[in-house]
């Protein structure tokens, strides 16, 4: 097993060595397009509310709301005990 | 690995002031976590920086150039909207290499299956391998044997022995044990070995193995 200070003398590493000194040609457009990319991600981030979740939790608890509200009036209208008593 | 402010390189001192001046890692992961369009430029100077060995480690992990560059761009993108995660900025690299590699193995898988569905399906697949091994340089040798090892195996291989990593920073990339890594490290090798001598490779004199 070859430790971090005997990979000089390790001959896969010497094998290896056309690999590591192998030039990458990007393609010409390569960092160009992940620019655009990255570009068109930001734009969108921009445009997002920050505060997205809290604006969903907020129409949660609202929506809430008016339905508890409405139940709980419900009964009062439909069955009101005032009416009987009237009656 | 990006210099840090106020480090001396060379005697040079042109190309001293200059690393000097130039913002390292951290500092461009911090601007960038700022977002805005400052935050933007600071990361596309990360992807300045880093693009070149990040698609040469995908190209030997993938063997393909086409999809080690789909694979990077995925890479830059999927960093830039998780910057805030990072860390230390000071080590963007090792953090960018993990996410490449589980993209990279994602892909892969992806592709195989793929495959598997072509030839199931009688479809076309890719052009018939070369079998004159003997014919073969040693560049073409060693990424034809790397193209026979086990995707794990091939995986550990690039990080050792290309990129050079430490056994500490390929567990971590590989996201295992220390341990695991060191054992894989060595089937690895065993595996290269006995591939690369049946193909006609010759052990260099270089040392030990």
């Amino acid at each position: 097993m070859a430790t971090p200070d005997l990979l000089e003398s390790d001959w896969i590493h010497g094998v290896f060595e056309v690999l590591r000194e192998e030039l990458v040609s990007l393609a010409a457009d390569f960092g160009d397009r992940v620019k655009h990319e990255i570009d068109q991600v930001a734009a969108v981030e921009a445009v997002r509310p920050p505060s997205a979740v809290a604006l969903l939790a907020s129409v949660a608890v609202e929506t809430g709301n008016i339905a508890g509200s409405l139940l709980t009036a419900a009964p009062a209208t439909d069955d009101d005990p005032h009416d009987e008593e009237d009656e | 690995m990006p210099r840090a402010e106020g480090e001396i390189v060379t005697a040079d001192g042109r190309q001293r002031e200059f690393m000097t001046t130039e913002p390292d890692d951290a500092a461009l992961v911090r601007e960038a976590a700022q977002r805005g369009l400052p935050g933007q430029l600071a990361f596309e100077t990360l992807v300045d920086r880093h693009q070149h060995w990040l698609v040469r480690l995908l190209a030997h992990l993938l063997g393909n150039q086409s999809d080690a560059e789909d694979v990077a761009q995925d890479a830059f993108v999927r960093a830039f909207l998780a910057i805030e995660s990072c860390g230390d900025g000071a080590r963007f690299r090792g953090w960018l290499r993990v996410i490449a590699r589980r993209l990279a193995f994602n892909h892969r898988r992806d592709s195989r299956a793929r495959a598997r569905y072509e030839e199931e399906s009688g479809l076309p697949v890719s052009l018939a391998r070369e079998t004159m091994t003997g014919q073969l340089g040693e560049r073409d040798l060693l990424k034809r044997v790397l193209d026979e090892l086990a995707y794990p195996y091939r995986e550990i291989m690039v990080l050792r022995f290309v990129e050079e990593l430490p056994l500490k920073e390929i567990a971590e990339v590989l996201e295992i044990g220390e341990s695991a890594a060191k054992m894989r490290l060595t089937r690895a090798r065993a595996e290269f070995q006995r591939e690369y001598e049946k193909r006609g490779g010759r052990r260099g004199d270089t040392g030990p193995a």
